[in-house]
């Protein structure tokens, strides 16, 4: 499947155009969504943090660069989206502390209420949250080392660490569930 | 390939809440609507503050005193009492006045043009 938009898209939703935009919008909710989701581990937040990230896609439209890959800067936003919205939860101490770092116990019923009950999807929410969203942006979503780099705002040789290390857990993870 | 990346390659994806895209949207339109929301509000409060002076200056400073003179110049009332409101009356539809009315109407259609190129287009 094609990742990016067509440069002409990109210029119309620039200029303000609302039928690009929806364009735009289309092509990534489900994307920003389930990667929203995986963070958050709650539907009712996912979808708080994907409608904002595309207010503030709108809201900074002339920062769209037509030359560029625009996934990259709307995951860029959406990662950061998600991190105002837990350090706003945790203001309020609608989560824990760590919420970010909960075990298996803790997330259980949000990916069982999902419907993701495959092996891979109960593994990948036991392994280290930082570990998880550089294998998610990687497999998931299909982007390089340099792009997940940008998103997370790390080295390159972090991001590669990240995922051989999550590899490493999720074979751990796995081995259970076979077991 | 390793197992593992065969794996990691079939995450699931979960489709998007209903009504997600419709609250972006709506959201977004809102948004572009601001400025000329913000252009009617402004145009409605200085024609406020035109109608509030005008009366003040105008009716309440010069035509009610003149009332009250030309109650007690004809010793009658009756007719002087309509004469002179109907006279204030016609005193207020002053240029200024319609001068704000038509930047009223100006504003109405301005938005009600942009609402329909908004949702209708």
């Amino acid at each position: 499947m094609d990742n990016n938009v067509d440069k002409d898209i990109l210029i119309r939703a620039q200029a303000g155009d609302l039928e690009a935009f929806e364009y735009i919008l289309s092509f990534y909710e489900k994307r920003i969504y389930n990667y929203c989701l995986r963070i958050l581990k709650n539907s009712h937040n996912a979808k708080d943090a994907t409608q904002e990230t595309f207010i503030k896609v709108y809201a900074h439209r002339k920062l769209i660069d037509p030359e560029k890959n625009i996934k990259t800067w709307i995951f860029t936003i959406a990662t950061n989206t998600t991190y105002d919205l837990l350090r706003s939860k945790k203001r309020k101490n609608e989560v824990s502390l760590d919420a970010e770092f909960e075990t298996i116990s803790d997330s259980s019923s949000y990916y069982e209420k999902e419907g993701l009950t495959s092996d891979i999807d109960k593994a990948l929410e036991q392994i280290n949250p930082e570990y998880k969203k550089a294998l998610l942006l990687f497999y998931q979503q299909g982007f390089q080392y340099e792009e997940i780099a940008d998103i997370l705002e790390m080295p390159i040789n972090t991001v590669k660490t990240h995922i051989k290390r999550g590899k490493e857990q999720l074979k751990d993870k796995l081995k259970n569930y076979s077991a | 390939m390793d197992p593992i990346d065969e794996k990691l390659n079939r995450i699931s994806s979960l489709e998007v809440p209903a009504g997600m895209h419709q609250f972006v949207m709506r959201k977004v339109n809102y948004k572009k609507l601001q400025p000329v929301l913000f252009t009617v509000f402004s145009l409605l409060i200085l024609n406020f503050i035109v109608v509030v002076w005008h009366i003040n200056a105008k009716l309440i400073d010069a035509e009610f005193t003149d009332m009250v003179q030309d109650f007690f110049e004809v010793f009658s009332f009756n007719f002087s009492f309509i004469n002179t409101v109907l006279g204030s009356f016609f005193e207020i539809i002053s240029p200024l006045l319609v001068v704000s009315a038509v930047l009223s109407l100006c504003g109405i259609i301005y938005t009600g043009k942009k609402m329909s190129l908004q949702y209708f287009s």
